[in-house]
């Protein structure tokens, strides 16, 4: 073993290390890499189940991406009975193949289901990641995540985000009547958990670092204000005590205090709220609309949307309301700054001659780009990895107030990849989970 | 009616053996027996239709802004004038936007224009006290469609009477 390992060490390191399977998320658009994944192995009734299971979420998670496609099960060559027997590399070169997954699903004797599963570089002839996860058998569409997040972070070189959730508003209903709740589901649709009964209406909900919160805004008493949710009881609780509407919230990056706008006699500022002592700061004092702040995910600068120049545009602060400065330049109105939580860049709303976009934008303003334009769309929000956002479109009404369908989409910050995610009703304000491992 | 109310009191005095403090416990000084509350009836039912059906009781405003215009300063001291008529009435002003904003500005801006209609109606000599605000944003329309017309419905500020 430690010989076979050396080897492979010395092999490794006699080639250019760009030789190995990699994909650029970042870069220009590419076709998807083929991906060979035969069955996972499983070898009673009840893992065979589970087994196909997972092998659809593997499936169309790394599809999803964009990045990969799965080559066709007729044309593989070699049947790999189980997980330890050894590809014939040849065999998936001639099907051309660039990564084969192998899989094998197990019943453990205290009832866990086990999955190993082996990553190989078919042209290198390489095993890229050998695992083993485990988990109780309910838990298997999250371990199928899990396995994808492993071959999309081993591949990409990114951290993978298919074991993340997503906190959204669900609509339903006319223009006249429309109802709103707000709710979570998994990134790819699946298990929809409703959170609010849809009495009061609901808009802009924001996971916790924590993930174990939500804030969110909420007209509950008629009065329009900041909750937060704790997600194990489902229980709210007013954020502070204001002489106004608070609205915008968003959390810092350690999870402390609540960033939020708050509207009082016309006019809206930007305040910080320290959620352990109560203790409020104001920092912007502006006769003009300051909205939509969100933290730098080292905490000491903030971006938001203000009016002050006599339209909306963007400008980044230090976190105490110092050295405030505008970013945006171009023409039309810029809206719902978000800063990725890589740092690299800053996800807008742009509104320009009547077309609403989702754009990028380095930190200090340069390199404007719009990745997504519609009639509107709206709400970014960046996948834990910050080389993917969520956003919604929403369509046009009738003169009846029919219409307007708002559904979830995610797309790269290629610009390219966009995907529908799944909803059983209408969904609109997405907001991406941090990752849950 | 006095004799029956010493009766009860002294029956209360001899079965508690505290004539001092009989009920005052659970009523304070002013014991249980107080009734001077007087109870109005304002007599102004309707409040809501008869401001809507003056047709003063919404301004417009243009895109993006929370500036009155002058149409809506005459709205808005009528509107004041009937309030000055009906002196028991309270309103909430109610803020909205069309939809081709994005929510949470939205929200901000229906708040300016809710206020800014309030102010005006404020320095028309309105008490402050009878006008309460709120902000719908872009959630509740008072015309439906996705259309020119629908929007400039959508952008205003509502007074509701009640």
């Amino acid at each position: 073993m430690t010989l076979i390992r050396f080897f492979v060490l010395v092999f490794f390191f006699a080639l250019p290390a760009a030789a190995e399977l990699r994909i650029d998320v970042t870069g220009a658009r590419s076709e998807p890499t083929p991906v060979a994944f035969p069955d996972i192995g499983a070898y009673t009734p009840e893992t065979q189940a589970i087994a196909a299971d997972m092998a659809r979420v593997i499936e169309s998670d790394l599809v999803r991406s964009g990045l990969f496609r799965i080559v066709n099960r007729d044309a593989y060559i070699q049947h790999l009975a189980s997980v330890s027997d050894r590809p014939r590399f040849a065999d998936w070169q001639a099907i051309k193949a660039h990564a084969l997954i192998q899989a094998q699903l197990d019943a453990m004797p205290d009832g866990a289901i086990r999955i190993s599963f082996r990553l190989w570089d078919v042209f290198m002839q390489q095993q890229m990641e050998d695992r083993v996860l485990s988990t109780a058998p309910d838990g298997w569409r999250k371990l199928a995540h899990r396995v994808a997040d492993i071959v999309y972070s081993r591949i990409t070189g990114e951290t993978g985000y298919f074991d993340t959730k997503v906190a959204f508003i669900s609509e339903t209903g006319n223009q006249r009547k429309r109802t709103k709740r707000l709710a979570v589901m998994d990134s790819d649709g699946a298990n929809v958990r409703y959170l609010t009964d849809g009495a009061d209406m609901v808009l802009t909900p924001r996971f916790s670092p924590n993930m174990r919160e939500i804030a969110y805004f909420s007209y509950k008493g008629g009065q329009p204000r900041v909750y937060i949710m704790d997600l194990a009881t489902n229980a709210s609780r007013l954020v502070g005590q204001f002489a106004g509407m608070t609205f915008a919230p968003r959390f810092s990056p350690d999870g402390r205090k609540l960033i939020m706008s708050l509207a009082t006699r016309g006019n809206s500022d930007i305040y910080l709220h320290d959620l352990a002592t109560g203790q409020t700061t104001q920092l912007t004092n502006n006769p003009a609309i300051d909205t939509s702040p969100s933290f730098a995910p080292d905490g000491k600068k903030i971006v938001f949307n203000s009016d002050r120049s006599g339209r909306q545009q963007l400008y980044v602060m230090d976190a105490d309301g110092g050295n405030v400065r505008r970013i945006s330049f171009g023409e039309g109105s810029y809206a719902t700054p978000v800063w990725s939580p890589r740092g690299d860049y800053i996800a807008f709303t742009k509104i320009k001659d009547g077309q609403f976009h989702i754009g990028l934008m380095r930190p200090d303003g340069a390199g404007e780009r719009l990745i997504v334009n519609g009639w509107a769309v709206e709400a970014p929000s960046w996948a834990p990895n910050g080389r993917v956002l969520s956003f919604f479109r929403q369509e046009p009404w009738d003169e009846r107030g029919a219409g307007g369908r708002t559904k979830i989409y995610t797309i790269d910050v290629t610009g390219y990849h966009e995907q529908l995610i799944p909803t059983p009703q209408d969904a609109s304000s997405p907001a991406w989970s941090p990752l849950l491992h | 009616m006095f004799k029956q109310l010493c009766a009860v009191m002294m029956a209360c005095a001899i079965l508690s053996g505290c004539a001092g403090k009989s009920g005052s416990e659970l009523y304070g000084e002013d014991g249980g027996w107080k009734d001077d509350v007087n109870i109005m009836d304002l007599k102004t039912t309707g409040l809501t239709d008869k401001l809507k059906a003056t047709g003063y009781d919404v301004v417009y405003f243009k895109l993006d802004s929370s500036e009155l215009n002058a149409e809506a300063r005459a709205n808005l001291a009528k509107q004041a004038v009937w309030l000055k008529d009906n002196p028991k009435a309270l309103i909430v002003v109610e803020g909205n936007c069309d939809e081709r904003g994005t929510t949470e500005y939205n929200l901000a801006l229906g708040e300016h224009r809710a206020n800014a209609a309030r102010n005006y109606l404020m320095s028309n000599g309105i008490e402050a006290k009878r006008i309460r605000t709120i902000s719908y944003g872009k959630d509740k329309p008072a015309a439906l469609g996705s259309t020119e017309e629908a929007w400039a419905k959508n952008r205003n500020a509502a007074s509701v009477a009640y």
